[in-house]
Parts: C-alpha cells; sequence; structure tokens
C-alpha cells in the first residue's frame, strides 16, 4: 500500500492542502478531511450519482476521483454552489417542494448544474436522459419541474 | 408495515383518552430542556420569552414530511403564528410519545403511514390545552374572565381594551395547571376555520436538503473518531469462526479487526481504508445448516403450491358468508395464482451509525431510526447498561422504507460494541455491499385466488389465499408478541373492499429462515397485485369494463366511487379505445382510497415494459399537506413502478446474489413516467399515505399489460418473457 502524501486542492475557490493515500478517493477526503459533508456516499461504484460534484466544470463522481489528481481542477461542491443557499437550481429545488429524504438531492443539483451549463433550455426528455442518478423516493417529477424553472430564470 | 388490527378499537380507545400536560419533559435526546422559569415548557411545546416556540415532533423524518406536517398540527389548534415555530424531534419516550394508534404495544415508531393519522387528535388536543393555559394565564394578569380572551397567531388578545399579551410575554409568568384543561375534540376548530391544515406549509427540512447542510448520521464528525465497516455472513445466521489477517496486515490505517457475535469488523483511521480491507478480508462462516441451501426461486414456487394446496387450511382474516359452498352452486368458476419475490429496501444513505462510549460507561448515539425506543433499548442491552445511560441524537433519515425501523438496530450496535472496546468515537458505515448482501428483504409470496359467479354473471364468491412469512416476527419480536403473533405484515391489503356475498382470505404461515423485513407498501403491495390483477382477470373474460365492475361491487362506498370516478376522469378512461393499453387499479387501505391508472408501451424486441404514464387519485380524509401528499404519491409511485419492473433479490445456496446498483437496478429518471395526481379534499379524520399510497400502481401496469397483449403477468417483478396467464 502506498504511503500517504500531501495534495493540494482548491475546493469552492479555497486552497486546500491534505494528506492521504493517492488514491483515496476524493469524496472521503472532502467528507471527513474538509468537512464538506453533502457530498454523499451512496455506492462508492459510480452507480448512485449521490457524491456528484464538478470537477474543472464538468460533473464527476467524487467516489472515482483518486486525491492524487485532484489539483489538476477546481473542485465545486454542494456548499459552494452559493452564499445563502440562493443559487437559482437551490430556489427551484424549494419552490418546486423537490427533496424527501434528500440524501440524493447534493448530487442531483450538481448534475443538473453540469446540464444547464451545457444546455439552457433542456426538454423533459434531455433532462431525464442527463439526469442519471438515483433518487430512491422518486422525486424525479419535481427535478424535472426544477430544472425547467431553474432554466427560465437563468436566462432571464 | 401497517398495524392495521382492530381499527374500529384503535379508534374508540384514542377519543376516550385525556391527554396529560405533562412537566416537565422526561427522557432523553436532542429535545430535552431543563425546566426553566421563564420558559413555558409541556412534553410537545415550549416557549423562551422572546416568543420562540419550538413543537417536538415525534415521528422520524426519512422523506415522508411529517417533521413539518405533525407540527403544523400541534400549531393549528394552540393558534402559533408558523413563522415562530421551531421543530425538534422529540426525545425517545414512549411514555409520552408513542403513537395512539400503537396502543397494543405502546412503542415509538414511525411506520405503515401512521404518524398523521394516528397524532392527529392528540396534537390538536395538546395544541388546543397549551394555548388554553396561556389563555388561563393572561386572564389572571389582564384581570379578565378567560371568556372575554381570544388568540391572534401567537397572541392572547383582549378586544374590548384592545390589549395583546405575546404568547412569550405570557411565557414568562405562565401558570401551570394543577390537571391538564378539559378539553375535547368537539372544542377544537372546524376544519372551515383552519389557517395551517391543509394549505400547504413549505417542508422546514427542505431547504438543508439543497445547500448540504442537512445532518444525517452518516455526517457526524466527533474528534478522534475511527471509521469502521462490517462484514457479515453471506448465508444468513452464520457466526464468523475463524478470521484470517494476513491479506489487510500491509493496511497501515487499519486500526483492529473487532470479532462481533454476528460479524466481522474493520477498524480504521479513515473510512476507504476500512472499505479496502472488507475486499480483502477472509472470513470462516459457521455452517447453518438447511438455510445454505436456500434457492429463492425454489421458494416462490414453494409459496405458490402452498396457496394453492386447499387441503390445507390458513390464518381466516376475512370470511363472510359459505365460500365452499358458494363454488359447489356456482356457474362460472375463475381461478389464479400469483407470486412475488424478495425486494431490497435500497434506502440511499447505507446504514450507519456513530456512537461513543464514554468512561463512566454511558453511550451517546448518533442515528437515524424509525423506532427510538427500541434503538435505546437494545443499545443498552448490547453494552449491558441501563437505558437511561444511553443518550440518542436523533437525525434525518436517507431513506429507510422499512429497514431502519428493526427492533435489533444492528446498524447501531456495532458501532456501540466498537466504541466501547477501542474507547473512541466510532462510525460505523455498512458498504453498499454490506448493507445489501445482509438486507432483510421483502418476503416472498405466493397466492391462489378463486372466484365464483351466478347465472346472472354476479359475483358470488371470493377466495384468496396468500402464503408468506412473516416479516414482524424478525424484524420487530417484542411487537410481534404483544399482538398475539398476529400477520401485521403479510396480510395487510389482504381483506377485499368489495361487496361479494361469500367471501374468504387466508394467511398460510411459511417458515422460510431468510432475514425479511417490512418494505414500503410491503404485505399490500403483494396482496392488492393479485387480487387487484385477478378482478381484471374476471373483467376481461367477462368483457366488462374493469371500472365498472369494481364501481358496481363498492355500491355502499360513496367515497370509493368518487375516487374511482376522478381516476376515470383524470385518465380520460371513457374516451379510451378499447385496445389503448390502460389498466386500473383500486385499493382500500386503513380508510385510505386509491385508484390508479396506468398506461404502459411494450418494446417489440426486448419485450420490456416501458410506463408511459400513470394517472392516481387518492382520499385520505383532511389532507394535511396536500402537495406533499402528491408528493409521496408520485414518490410512491416511483418506487413501486422500480419494484415491479427492476428489482428482485435472488437468493442461491443462501446467499444472496446481488451486491450493488450496478446488479441491483432501480428504476432512474428516464424509465419515470409523466404522473398526474389528484388529492381529494375530504374532511374525514386523516388516514395513513406515505408506506401504502403506491399499491395499485403494480395491478394497474399487469392490466394494461394484458390488454396489450392478452397476456396476464403472475409474477412480480414482471417477467415479461416467461408471463403466462395465471
Amino acid at each position: 500500500m502506498t504511503s500517504p502524501s500531501k495534495f493540494q486542492m482548491t475546493v469552492n475557490g479555497q486552497r486546500h492542502t491534505v494528506e492521504a493515500r493517492p488514491d483515496t478517493p476524493v469524496l472521503w477526503v472532502l467528507r471527513d478531511q474538509l468537512q464538506l459533508t453533502g457530498t454523499k456516499y451512496g455506492c462508492g461504484i459510480a452507480q448512485c450519482g449521490a457524491c456528484t460534484i464538478l470537477f474543472g466544470g464538468q460533473r464527476m463522481f467524487a467516489c472515482q476521483l483518486p486525491v492524487s489528481v485532484a489539483a489538476r481542477n477546481e473542485i465545486l461542491t454542494i456548499e459552494g454552489l452559493s452564499d445563502s443557499a440562493d443559487h437559482p437550481l437551490q430556489r427551484a429545488w424549494i419552490a418546486e417542494q423537490v427533496p424527501q429524504c434528500g440524501y440524493c438531492q447534493s448530487g442531483m443539483i450538481m448534475s443538473a448544474l453540469d446540464l444547464l451549463q451545457k444546455n439552457d433550455r433542456p426538454t423533459a426528455d434531455e433532462i431525464a436522459s442527463h439526469m442519471n442518478n438515483i433518487c430512491r423516493c422518486g422525486t424525479y417529477p419535481r427535478i424535472v419541474r426544477a430544472i425547467q424553472r431553474a432554466a427560465e430564470e437563468m436566462r432571464a | 408495515m401497517t398495524d392495521s388490527l382492530n381499527r374500529r378499537e384503535f379508534m374508540f380507545g384514542t377519543l376516550g383518552l385525556t391527554f396529560g400536560f405533562t412537566l416537565p419533559l422526561a427522557g432523553c435526546g436532542r429535545g430535552s430542556r431543563g425546566p426553566d422559569k421563564s420558559t413555558f415548557v409541556t412534553s410537545w411545546v415550549n416557549i423562551d420569552p422572546a416568543g420562540s416556540i419550538v413543537i417536538l415532533t415525534p415521528a422520524a423524518e426519512m422523506g415522508q414530511g411529517s417533521m413539518t406536517a405533525l407540527p403544523i398540527i400541534c400549531a393549528e389548534e394552540l393558534d402559533a403564528e408558523w413563522d415562530d415555530v421551531r421543530i425538534e424531534f422529540s426525545p425517545a419516550d414512549d411514555g409520552l410519545y408513542a403513537n395512539p394508534l400503537s396502543w397494543i404495544h405502546a412503542v415509538m415508531l414511525t411506520l405503515g403511514s401512521a404518524s398523521v393519522a394516528g397524532y392527529f387528535d392528540q396534537l390538536r388536543l395538546y395544541g388546543a390545552q397549551a394555548r388554553r393555559v396561556l389563555m388561563e394565564s393572561a386572564a389572571e394578569r389582564l384581570r379578565v374572565p378567560l371568556a372575554e380572551l381570544s388568540t391572534e397567531p401567537s397572541y392572547v388578545v383582549h378586544l374590548a381594551t384592545a390589549r395583546r399579551l405575546s404568547y412569550g410575554e405570557i411565557a414568562s409568568f405562565t401558570k401551570y395547571p394543577t390537571a391538564s384543561p378539559q378539553i375535547t375534540l368537539d372544542d377544537l376548530k372546524h376544519a372551515s376555520q383552519f389557517r395551517l391544515i391543509g394549505h400547504d406549509v413549505p417542508r422546514r427540512d427542505i431547504p438543508g436538503k439543497v445547500d448540504g447542510s442537512a445532518e444525517f448520521s452518516i455526517d457526524t464528525q466527533l474528534p478522534e473518531m475511527l471509521y469502521a465497516t462490517v462484514i457479515r455472513p453471506p448465508t444468513q445466521g452464520a457466526l464468523p469462526i475463524e478470521v484470517d489477517e494476513t491479506a489487510v496486515q500491509d493496511n497501515p490505517d487499519l486500526v483492529d479487526v473487532v470479532t462481533l457475535p454476528d460479524a466481522v469488523a474493520l477498524v480504521a483511521r479513515n473510512y476507504p481504508a476500512a472499505l479496502v480491507a472488507e475486499r480483502t478480508l477472509n472470513v470462516r462462516w459457521s455452517d447453518i445448516g438447511a438455510v445454505a441451501k436456500f434457492d429463492s426461486d425454489q421458494s416462490v414456487e414453494d409459496h405458490i403450491h402452498i396457496a394453492q394446496d386447499l387441503r390445507a387450511t390458513g390464518q381466516v382474516i376475512q370470511s363472510t358468508g359459505n365460500v365452499d359452498k358458494a363454488f359447489e352452486g356456482s356457474s362460472k368458476n375463475f381461478e389464479a395464482t400469483f407470486c412475488s419475490d424478495m425486494v431490497y429496501h435500497a434506502h440511499l444513505e447505507p446504514l450507519n451509525s456513530v456512537s461513543w462510549v464514554k468512561e463512566d460507561g454511558s453511550v451517546e448515539i448518533w442515528a437515524g431510526t424509525q423506532a427510538p425506543t427500541h434503538l435505546v433499548r437494545s443499545v443498552a442491552g448490547a453494552l449491558g447498561i441501563e437505558t437511561d445511560n444511553v443518550v440518542l441524537h436523533r437525525t434525518l433519515l436517507g431513506g429507510a422504507f422499512g429497514r431502519r425501523g428493526a427492533q435489533d438496530h444492528d446498524w447501531v450496535v456495532d458501532s456501540a460494541l466498537l466504541s466501547k472496546r477501542l474507547e473512541r468515537p466510532i462510525k460505523v458505515i455498512w458498504s453498499r455491499e454490506a448493507d445489501l448482501r445482509y438486507g432483510r428483504f421483502k418476503p416472498i409470496t405466493g397466492h391462489y385466488l378463486r372466484a365464483a359467479e351466478d347465472t346472472s354473471g354476479r359475483l358470488t364468491s371470493w377466495h384468496h389465499r396468500v402464503a408468506s412469512d412473516e416479516a414482524l416476527e424478525q424484524s420487530d419480536p417484542y411487537r410481534y408478541e404483544k399482538t398475539n403473533h398476529w400477520p401485521v405484515i403479510a396480510t395487510v391489503g389482504l381483506a377485499t373492499p368489495y361487496t361479494i356475498p361469500n367471501i374468504k382470505t387466508e394467511f398460510l404461515r411459511t417458515y422460510t429462515g431468510m432475514r425479511i423485513s417490512p418494505l414500503r407498501g410491503v404485505g399490500a403491495t403483494a396482496n392488492t397485485f393479485a387480487s387487484e390483477s385477478f378482478m381484471d382477470e374476471i373483467a376481461q373474460i367477462n368483457g366488462v369494463d374493469p371500472i365498472e365492475l369494481r364501481l358496481g361491487l363498492l355500491k355502499g362506498s360513496s367515497a370509493a366511487q368518487d375516487v374511482i370516478q376522478a381516476a376515470a376522469e383524470l385518465a380520460g378512461w371513457h374516451q379510451r379505445k378499447s385496445a389503448d393499453p390502460l389498466g386500473f387499479a383500486y385499493a382500500e387501505l386503513d380508510g385510505t382510497l386509491f385508484a390508479t391508472v396506468a398506461e404502459i408501451t411494450v418494446d417489440s424486441k426486448s419485450e420490456d415494459i416501458q410506463v408511459t404514464q400513470v394517472w392516481a387519485v387518492v382520499d385520505a380524509g383532511i389532507p394535511v399537506q396536500p402537495n406533499n401528499i402528491a408528493a409521496q404519491f408520485e414518490g410512491a409511485i416511483i418506487f413501486a413502478l422500480s419494484n415491479i419492473l427492476k428489482e428482485r433479490i435472488t437468493v442461491k445456496d443462501g446467499a444472496v446474489q446481488q451486491s450493488n446498483f450496478h446488479d441491483y437496478s432501480v428504476l432512474r429518471m428516464q424509465q419515470a413516467p409523466r404522473i398526474q395526481t389528484r388529492v381529494i379534499r375530504n374532511t374525514r379524520k386523516p388516514t395513513g399515505v406515505g408506506d401504502t399510497v403506491g399499491v395499485s400502481v403494480a395491478p394497474a401496469v399487469a392490466n394494461a399489460y394484458r390488454v396489450l397483449t392478452g397476456r396476464r403477468l403472475s409474477a412480480l417483478p414482471f417477467r415479461t418473457k416467461a408471463a403466462t396467464v395465471g
């Protein structure tokens, strides 16, 4: 097993130096070292999307991103999306009363952000094919509405 | 998951209770605060001089929204300004906070769609009592008769002199009565006076769930904390007899390998190191005999045969007239078999807990649970300490669906035992693989149904036999004993709502040895699938409109007629063409009425079913939070579709064959249908929604499939390629 090293990371605009083994998934560094617990563990195998973050502006499963390459790009987590939970996506999520248990929703919102950066007017089908994260409570219909609501606000 | 025992007795018992105005607070946990002279403190409502009103909520918040819905009910009668209200979880205390519906065992439980239904009257009465006490204190201070006072949100008002006292001001001089104020349900607001109930108050848990600040137990961080995962046996009930640590010895972050009574734990300085070790550790498990040969496919077949074999009589759940005699004199008979497989909860937050055993032997726990007092008792038992020495911090639950209600709280006892041994705070997270492989699944069921009609085509006889293991015996032995071994999980939804002269429904108990559990909608999902598919089959064979057939059998219930007609209207049922792939199903559970129409397509190559649209109507009495009921409905429809289209746990040689979401698929957004719901605004006392609201989805889809293909789906989850007429 490799020994721990120091790694630089930029998370939500802040520089951090963390000590971890190079293959440590960024998910656990975010959660347990940087106390950014909004990014969730759900499966550990790139299936559920609960750990979705943006890495260099693109969505990424934090459970699959080794800390050794984290320095290459900036990381954005749910905590960095806005200063006071007022990003259009967050406001839309509240307006549509999307979350139920809420465990998947950080990943959903980050995945939605990735979509809206590429497509500012997504159809319901485009949303459904992009948003592959699992929500066990079944909030999918409200997520579609919330993304379209946020998209409208962001275009305005 | 539904306690449907003696519903009438529950109602009667509830109405006959007087609710104590208890102070000071007893119990433990986050909601506790000591009495303070300047603070109004009761077991449900605390008001401080600044006017902040804390309402305690007994129910777990696992997504269903009762963390907001229950305080709304109390605030309505308290006449509290909603913005002044803060919500806290109540302590774990059965005496104060058990759901009145669960009087038979009096355990705090959040399950079976029971929270709003069960606490509704109690919370209204408590709110009204608290308001009365505040008014009495104000009357004395203002030297006016009580009758001249009224309230406006968070104020007591004396209109004649235009004087007002805020609840906060009164809190500093409240005189507590020696006995509870005598208030009855008749003294409470009429539904037309509600300003919170029925008015869609935004859920209080939602803001924290969009910015990452919501705290689940998995997010708990303590100084010096260690992390662990657990390995449990591949076959149920095996015990660890030998642990070979060779493969994990080069893992420098691994702190300890601990053999627990029924598992092996890997304790590490960080969680990924524990996960790495989990994959490589070698454990030899004891041989546990017959269970090691369990084969789920075979078991499904066995269950069908048991249900079919009329020589064995089951436990009779519902009996009217004489079914056997009716079959002898019938002119036409129908029969069919159905079955359902095991399903995994797949709560997205894997089971986890944090424990911190202190030097004095007491323990602090952070956990999400549907049964907080069971948790406290289980942990106290495992550590050999008094329950008073267990402090539970109740967190939000990242999904539960019945799994986090298991009496033994295996996922919490793990961390308590490890913390005691390592003398450090410990966070145990079951890896997804551990969580799934050692899941507690929805039990297998087999169903046999037969019906008879007379020469005029009138249904004269209905007989439904279900063979199943009973999940409550394992998941909650305490309740199982208290309810006299009544098969409360397996028989939910077995009783038919239809008026038929001769009815018999029977339960045939099986003993599989598998770890089984209540799971959202559990018995009702399978029982309703079988009975509503069968009812549809009768309609199809007779060439009768399936909705007309049901309406004819529900003539005595105007509520049922309304719900069914509303669903038909919503779906445009009467405008459909006969070949349109629409299916209908109806169900009644604990006073809640559901009607569902599903539209499907079938892929010509793969034969996969795609559900394109669902229209669904529910009547659950007074809708406390209508938009939240709609959300529960949408979610339950998707949960049910996921169960029936995607999910299947298979067991070979006693071992679960799936391990994570790559081989245990759940429904994703692309497969979700368009959903239109309607929540009927009735004025009956509220009944349940969250657990059971999806139960009519499976038969609605199966019935649409029958219209489209002429074939009857008889197994859950659907296997279209092997589909046969039952």
